[in-house]
């Protein structure tokens, strides 16, 4: 952990009524962050798609497991870390969604990781084998930007 | 919080905000959409993929029989969203 940083984390239960307080919880640290309301509203969806494709996949919908959250921030990176106990699921392992062709057979599938990477500067995953998995959503402050708030 | 209205006027309302919670609320009330319908978002705060995904599916099979969704009144965020999934592509937008 990079000094100088702060983090704040929540825990949920795994079930998909808990998904508008991660939203809550994470606008409001991308607010007191100094993010603009579109970076925000960005943020917060990239965080919702991977807290739904854990509880999807990861937990296979049982809905007692517990997800982490942690908002990690220095004065220039935000970064989301969550994770969490289930089974592995790496979707950057799986073949990257052909959109145009599940747009055409009117598809959504691979729909929720395509738009973590397109709304966030960088998504990481991780496996701690016997531990826990982490995936790493990573926003950097653009330089039109306001200064950190605290 | 999410509602969604259907009116006797083929117009479908969409209100607050549709995530993973609500995709089945959404899934069953658009089943009652048989015909070429409007979808109005304007009191839509948010949506997620699983809302996309229940969008996409309506349109699947209302495009089956020669109907189609046409959306209108998205806020900007929901605007990005659709045009970042490309769904502008197959959804008429006002």
């Amino acid at each position: 952990m990079a000094s100088g940083s702060t983090i704040v984390t929540k825990t949920i239960l795994s079930r998909t009524d808990h998904l508008s307080e991660v939203r809550a919880f994470v606008s409001e640290a991308a607010s007191a962050f100094g993010f603009l309301d579109e970076d925000i509203a960005n943020i917060s969806l990239a965080v919702d798609e991977a807290c739904t494709n854990i509880i999807k996949h990861a937990y296979q919908n049982a809905p007692d497991k517990e997800i982490e959250i942690s908002v990690i921030h220095n004065k220039k990176n935000f970064e989301i870390r969550i994770v969490d106990f289930g089974r592995r699921f790496n979707p950057q392992e799986l073949k990257a969604p052909d959109l145009r062709r599940n747009l055409a057979h009117h598809r959504r599938g691979g729909l929720g990781v395509y738009l973590m990477k397109r709304l966030m500067d960088k998504v990481e995953y991780n496996f701690m084998p016997g531990r826990h998995n982490e995936v790493r959503l990573i926003k950097y402050l653009q330089k039109n930007q306001p200064a950190v708030r605290r | 919080m999410f509602k969604i209205m259907l009116d006797n006027q083929g117009i479908v309302r969409l209100q607050g905000r549709l995530d993973a919670s609500q995709a089945e609320e959404a899934t069953k009330e658009l089943l009652k959409v048989t015909k070429s319908a409007v979808v109005d978002f304007r009191e839509l705060e948010y949506i997620s993929s699983a809302g996309l995904g229940v969008l996409i599916a309506a349109q699947k099979r209302l495009k089956e029989s020669g109907h189609s969704l046409t959306l209108t009144n998205m806020n900007n965020h929901i605007r990005d969203v659709f045009r970042y999934a490309r769904f502008d592509l197959i959804f008429k937008v006002e």
